[in-house]
């Protein structure tokens, strides 16, 4: 198969999955560099220049709360999925899960 | 802290609004020296770490623009069609007019010079075009700029009923329409010139063929309505189709023309006979060029009424649309 084709068609599909990834990871509050290993190592992709704008827009957005960590090092800033941010997640998740349970449903029996 | 670090976040800082960017500094230096010290962990040297932190971070300017949430191009896809259409329409009406506009005005001053004033409205013509395009683009980048939207602008939604109706092949074209309107400067430039350059000469000096005290009212006036025949010659474009209505209008603008035209030429107040002295066409060469001149003028006048009422009814007859695009 065309790699170019598949890659293009993945990142389409992946596009919208981040903020998914994102509130889920951020129960727990994590910071900026440590979400982006988190994400990478659970085989999202993304770029440092994407995430940590999109941190701030779903800040803005009110579905995370940030605050930051002195204690440490060097400080961060800590963000933790907010309530809103709980329900747009469980919303979410419905979603996906209604996605998930058509696409198999139009695929089933067709194997070959 | 390193210096192209420093270097990379004054380059993102700057075009973020200044409220935010404190936090913003102290958050990317952060992930950044994160990014780095992780990697020196891995075993890269410090240098090369920090320039490769860097370069997957990108264009600062593009960073800065993801965080301000601002767009990364001039206009968008919310604005592209409204720039586009409003583009093509103005350029259509205002670039013809700049250049039978420019024509006129040179010929009226210094009418001895008809290729100087051909050559001064093409530069009248491309200036317009320039202007329109730099102009209108730049008022849709600062809508684009500032985040308007269409909505916001009062433009509605697109209805079925902004369907354009089907184009005639052929029954206005592009070539038609550039071709009267030039055609209709030449004649201004030619009725402006003549009066001091004439076709013909007797003894060196210039004839005047046409009566002066016709520049009193007359040639004025015919200029004039050259000038709308030339503007309707663009409507007619943009509208893409003949109605019942411009049929209407040009028969108006025609016998605008005719009447007046005819009447002039029945009380002789049009030839300056003193050209016939140069010549020797018979002594009633008067009447005959006279009566010629009458019949053509009817003639083409009549023909030009019909012919806008035919194309009227042709175009109001349904057309299967693959004749359309044909």
């Amino acid at each position: 198969m065309d790699d170019e084709l598949l890659s293009g068609h993945l990142q389409e599909l992946r596009r919208g999955t981040v903020v998914l990834a994102c509130l889920s990871i951020l129960k727990r509050p994590g910071y900026g560099y440590g979400l982006l290993e988190a994400l990478d190592k659970a085989g999202f992709g993304v770029e440092a220049n994407t995430l940590y704008p999109l941190l701030r827009r779903l800040e803005k957005q009110g579905l995370l709360t940030s605050s930051w960590n002195t204690e440490e090092t060097r400080p961060r800033k800590f963000y933790t999925t907010s309530e809103p941010g709980r329900k747009l997640l469980d919303a979410l998740l419905r979603d996906w899960e209604d996605l998930h349970g058509s696409i198999r449903q139009l695929n089933e029996g067709r194997q070959s | 802290m390193s210096t192209l670090t420093d270097r990379y976040v004054f380059a993102a800082l700057r075009s973020i609004p200044e409220a935010q960017r404190g936090d913003i500094e102290r958050e990317l230096r952060g992930s950044i020296t994160d990014d780095v010290e992780a990697r020196v962990e891995g075993g890269q040297p410090p240098a090369e770490a920090e320039a490769a932190v860097l370069t997957e971070l990108g264009d600062p300017a593009r960073l800065a623009a993801r965080y301000t949430g601002r767009p990364l191009y001039l206009i968008g896809p919310d604005l592209f069609l409204d720039w586009w259409r409003l583009l093509k329409t103005l350029l259509l009406i205002v670039v013809p007019l700049a250049f039978v506009g420019s024509i006129v005005v040179r010929m009226a001053i210094d009418p001895g010079e008809p290729a100087g004033a051909f050559g001064a409205a093409i530069g009248t013509a491309v200036n317009a075009l320039v202007h329109l395009g730099f102009w209108v683009t730049l008022a849709f980048g600062i809508i684009q700029y500032n985040g308007t939207r269409r909505k916001d602008l009062g433009l509605g939604a697109w209805t079925p009923a902004m369907l354009p109706a089907l184009p005639r092949k052929a029954q206005v074209s592009l070539g038609d329409t550039i071709a009267s309107v030039v055609l209709i400067a030449f004649f201004i430039g030619l009725l402006l010139w003549q009066r001091i350059g004439s076709l013909m000469y007797l003894d060196g000096e210039p004839v005047l063929v046409l009566q002066e005290s016709l520049w009193t009212f007359w040639l004025p006036y015919v200029i004039a309505l050259l000038v709308i025949e030339a503007g309707f010659a663009v409507v007619l474009y943009l509208a893409g189709r003949w109605t019942y209505t411009f049929a209407a209008v040009n028969t108006v603008l025609a016998l605008l023309f005719m009447v007046p035209v005819l009447w002039l030429l029945a009380t002789d107040q049009v030839f300056d006979w003193a050209f016939l002295a140069n010549v020797d066409w018979g002594a009633d060469a008067s009447s005959w060029i006279a009566g010629i001149t009458a019949a053509a003028v009817l003639v083409i006048g009549l023909w030009d009424i019909g012919d806008g009422f035919l194309k009227s009814w042709k175009a109001s007859r349904p057309v299967p649309v693959q004749q359309a695009l044909r």
